[in-house]
């Protein structure tokens, strides 16, 4: 596909970037030195988990729904991290794929709810992320403890040749993910059933199996995230995952993806994060006060998702 | 119990009112759920329906719940959910004792000449009572019996479905021909982890060829194809499935005249090929144009097989108002869609 | 009385839960059945009962409304840091509050319309921006409460307090208000929005109208909430959000829109306010209280969705 017309049919998708781009030109002119490899590398970590997580959350508002249980999905696997392997990292090995198991069935949880007893996902979700708050907190009583072992504080803070350990994680799991999402037979089917569930339905798709494969995968997500980000922060505390929830919506929103489910693509949702974290760096090297911080945030949330819609709309 | 009444034309009351009664053991009370609002009623209310009185209860297409029989009743019992036949006859003149109700010398339309079913309960005899049927039954594949729960249960046994609404039913509209066509068949066109674009164009073009769809390419969007074409591309999506038994629900709808030629012939070229094609229509010519075999429904069960030489048009018509017709009448399988 | 069961028991679900809740806390605790028990409940859930009332209203329109945590920051914020002893203080500001409800839900309303965005991200968006006018308002906990104020909405005539008598009035106002045009327009629009279109009905008055009372009916609860804690939080209002919405959902409002009603949400927002004393008494830590009140809004949502899938099964109309 020759660019010119690849820009044009992706339109709203580079504009995203382009946006992000600016905010960071834009900060770099009243900031001059904004730019420097250390501010970078910081945003690129951000961007990375709030990436990770917006991987899971675009599943899940592909097919229809969406997930608001990723704040404590995240937290559970963060603290399950701390525990299980006690700072060393000998145990590390065993405990990822255990602690990636259990945000896979929580994910299936929120799934079962979803797709075969036919909760509505915003309520589904919103439960169970108050349910696994409360297992969280019940079971340990409202002081979880634990501390994440040094292999993975370097992964998480670290860097390889000046580009963040993080980033390029999430640059390979983006790889992984794009064929799956664009590429592969499931991705297609996750398409469809948010598209329309009967057509679904009568071309052969498992509507209700894939359905609730899809916050499988968001629970594989924001378990993934949660323990890298344990390795992030010096002390584990229990409101870790909740800027994420809103956060992984509005990145998916920003980048293209349809609330109803059935359209999108993930660049946009990568679009999507950089705006979102550009936006969250400017409001703060800015120096606005909180409150001003959080209007402007308002403001161009609401103008990006208009952005974006309208161009889809447009297309058709 | 609430019920509805035009007063007189342009003047509708909501009043309160007592159940009502039944008045012989020939009547049932039923527990009204749903109505119909027809263009009908709207005359009703303007007053330009020439065989309404004043004051009437409107409502005409009336489904309930059995909540009381009277002694006599045989044929209904409670809770039963029954549709109510809007024709009220005499049953004692002429017509009615030939067995043609509908033309009943005394005939009056429950909701138009009489009060109809736009209130809480109403009463009616039972014989006006029609069963709403629920499918029973076995499914028989090459003489064993199946139970197919699930689309994809159906389409693995060999069985496919070209449904009635083919924008809501048959075809995702927002995307292109080709990603119709293909998603029934992603696993033969895909290995785990990639569809193979090389062949899902192959597949794709072979069908677009094979049923001459006329479209720019494959990449355009179903929404923006006439009706014939679009349901062109749900009968290659269903063919690209390979089926070997076809269910076909109403496929001509909305179709123009040299579409649905090409797809009778394509029918008759699926039969030829000895797979077996179960054709849905209410098109009566339809009917006799393609089909070796018509099963007329009547009363719930599966009326008169018709074949041959007994396969016309005014058989089926007659059949399917319940005139007995000279073949014998099959018993077997109920229906199921 | 079986048949009524059989035909009603989706929207029985909040009166079972919260009969059963009586009972087992009565058992537990007879304090429970005092008057006095039953007034400070009253208080302590009618700032949840004001939100989730305004968040049925946007319910049954299909629709979601996320903003109401930030009107009810600003709001409080307001109050609490503007009014002054005087009478005429007070109103002004609660006028000025409930103005500022009512504009966000208008504001709400309109875009949602006129934009068709999803107003899940719509209001998402309106929220921060609350939340930021909020901020601005008042940066820390904090601000003075008029005592007289406190003391008005905190009545009590005899053992009974205000509140109780103002949830009388708003199911009573209910009841009228959802056969009247409007209201049965806004249940019309979230039941199916192409036939109401084209039955005449204007979907973006019905909009306006429904989050403009979300916005206002929030805005009541922040000055409410004003009374109660005696200072102001630019932050407190986000807890309401969700709850009110599982209020609202366990009452039997669905989220599909077009079913469902305030008396249902009155009562689920009882359950959830009364849940934190039931484990008490139980002697279950309160920190498993959320996970109770996320047990209860999935099973409550679950029974009613299996019931409606059953209805459906069952081949019954309606």
């Amino acid at each position: 596909m020759k660019a010119g017309s690849f820009v044009k049919k992706n339109f709203s998708v580079f504009m995203t970037f382009v946006i992000a781009l600016l905010l960071l030109v834009f900060i770099s002119v009243l900031r001059p030195g904004y730019a420097n490899v250390n501010n970078l590398r910081v945003l690129s970590i951000t961007a990375s988990f709030l990436g990770l997580t917006a991987m899971g959350q675009m599943t899940a508002i592909l097919t229809g729904g969406m997930d608001l249980s990723i704040p404590w999905m995240f937290t559970i696997a963060a603290f399950l991290t701390g525990n299980l392997t006690q700072g060393g990292n000998e145990k590390l090995f065993f405990a990822v794929p255990v602690i990636l198991l259990v945000g896979v069935l929580m994910g299936a949880f929120n799934g079962i709810g979803i797709a075969y007893v036919g909760i509505a996902p915003v309520i589904m979700t919103m439960a169970s992320n108050i349910i696994f708050q409360g297992l969280l907190v019940g079971i340990t009583g409202g002081t979880p403890g634990g501390t994440a072992p040094q292999a993975l504080k370097d992964f998480a803070n670290g860097s390889l040749g000046g580009v963040s350990t993080m980033l390029l994680f999430w640059i390979a799991i983006s790889v992984a993910f794009y064929v799956m999402i664009a590429r592969s037979p499931y991705g297609r089917r996750l398409y469809a059933i948010g598209n329309n569930d009967t057509v679904a339905l009568f071309s052969g798709i498992n509507v209700k199996l894939m359905r609730t494969s899809a916050y499988m995968v968001c629970g594989f997500f924001a378990a993934l995230a949660g323990i890298l980000f344990s390795g992030r922060v010096s002390q584990l505390y229990l409101g870790m995952g909740d800027p994420y929830q809103m956060q992984s919506v509005s990145a998916v929103a920003i980048g293209g993806v349809s609330l109803l489910g059935g359209s999108g693509s993930y660049i946009g949702t990568v679009a999507g994060v950089l705006v979102l974290v550009m936006l969250d760096g400017v409001l703060s090297a800015l120096g606005f006060a909180q409150s001003v911080q959080k209007i402007i945030y308002g403001v161009v949330l609401m103008l990006a998702v208009l952005l974006s819609s309208r161009k889809q709309k447009g297309r058709r | 119990m609430k019920e509805v009444v035009v007063v007189e034309p342009g003047k509708v009351e909501i009043r309160e009112v007592p159940v009502p009664e039944i008045s012989s053991e020939d009547e049932v009370l039923i527990q009204m759920k749903a109505a119909g609002v027809c263009g009908s009623d709207h005359h009703i209310y303007h007053g330009s329906n020439p065989c309404s009185t004043y004051p009437r209860i409107p409502g005409h297409e009336n489904a309930g719940i059995v909540v009381k029989t009277g002694k006599n009743v045989t044929n209904v019992k409670e809770g039963d959910h029954v549709i109510v036949d809007l024709l009220s006859s005499c049953g004692e003149c002429y017509q009615c004792r030939a067995g043609r109700k509908n033309v009943c010398e005394h005939v009056r339309v429950r909701g138009s000449g009489a009060d109809g079913g736009w209130r809480e309960y109403f009463t009616a005899p039972a014989l006006s009572l029609y069963g709403v049927i629920r499918a029973s039954g076995d499914i028989r594949l090459r003489g064993k019996k199946v139970t197919l729960r699930s689309p994809k249960e159906s389409i693995r046994n060999g069985i496919a479905l070209v449904p009635e609404e083919r924008g809501i039913q048959g075809l995702i509209l927002s995307e292109s021909i080709r990603y119709n066509i293909s998603l029934p068949v992603l696993k033969k066109i895909s290995n785990p982890f990639q569809v193979s674009p090389k062949k899902e164009h192959a597949v794709v073009d072979q069908y677009m060829e094979a049923l001459q769809i006329k479209a720019e390419s494959r990449e355009m969007a179903a929404s923006n194809l006439s009706g014939g074409n679009q349901q062109k591309v749900v009968m290659a999506k269903i063919l690209a499935m390979e089926p070997e038994i076809f269910l076909m629900y109403d496929i001509t709808r909305g179709v123009d005249v040299g579409t649905k030629k090409e797809m009778f012939t394509m029918v008759r070229d699926f039969a030829r090929e000895g797979r077996p094609v179960v054709f849905f229509s209410t098109d009566v010519e339809e009917l006799v144009k393609v089909c070796d075999r018509v099963i007329v429904m009547y009363d719930g069960k599966a009326g008169a097989d018709l074949r041959g030489d007994a396969l016309t048009k005014e058989n089926i018509v007659g059949a399917s108002i319940g005139n007995p017709v000279e073949v014998k009448t099959y018993g077997e399988e109920g229906e199921q869609e | 009385m079986r048949k009524f069961v059989k035909e009603n028991w989706i929207a029985m679900i909040p009166y079972v839960m919260f009969v059963i809740m009586v009972i087992v806390m009565g058992a537990l605790n007879t304090n429970t059945l005092s008057l006095r028990y039953i007034a400070n409940k009253s208080d302590a859930a009618f700032s949840l009962i004001l939100v989730a009332a305004g968040q049925t209203l946007v319910l049954l329109t299909g629709g979601f409304d996320l903003s109401v945590g930030g009107v009810i920051c600003i709001t409080n914020c307001l109050a609490a840091s503007r009014m002054q002893d005087s009478v005429g203080s007070m109103l002004l500001w609660a006028g000025i509050c409930l103005a500022v409800g009512v504009g966000t839900g208008l504001f709400n309303g309109y875009v949602i319309e006129r934009t068709k965005l999803q107003p899940f991200i719509v209001t998402l968006a309106t929220q921060y921006v609350c939340y930021g006018i909020a901020l601005f308002i008042m940066k820390v906990d904090g601000g003075n409460v008029p005592a007289a104020y406190i003391n008005a909405l905190l009545h009590r005539f005899g053992p009974l307090p205000l509140s109780m008598f103002l949830i009388v009035l708003l199911v009573a106002a209910w009841m009228i208000f959802k056969n009247t045009k409007p209201g049965l327009h806004i249940y019309a629009i979230g039941s199916s929005e192409g036939a109401a279109r084209l039955n005449g009905i204007s979907i973006m008055k019905t909009r306006l109208l429904a989050y403009g009372l979300s916005g206002a009916f929030a805005a009541l609860a922040g000055l409410f909430r004003t009374a109660q804690v005696a200072s102001g939080s630019p932050t407190a209002g986000a807890d309401f959000v969700m709850i009110s919405i599982s209020a609202a959902v366990i009452g039997g409002t669905a989220l599909s829109g077009g079913s469902g009603g305030m008396v249902g949400t009155v009562v689920g927002a009882l359950v959830l306010r009364t849940i934190g004393d039931l484990l008490v008494f139980m002697k279950v830590s309160s920190y498993w209280s959320s996970l109770v009140q996320g047990v209860l809004l999935i099973l409550a949502v679950a029974a009613s969705s299996y019931g409606t899938l059953l209805k459906r099964r069952g081949g019954g109309a309606a």
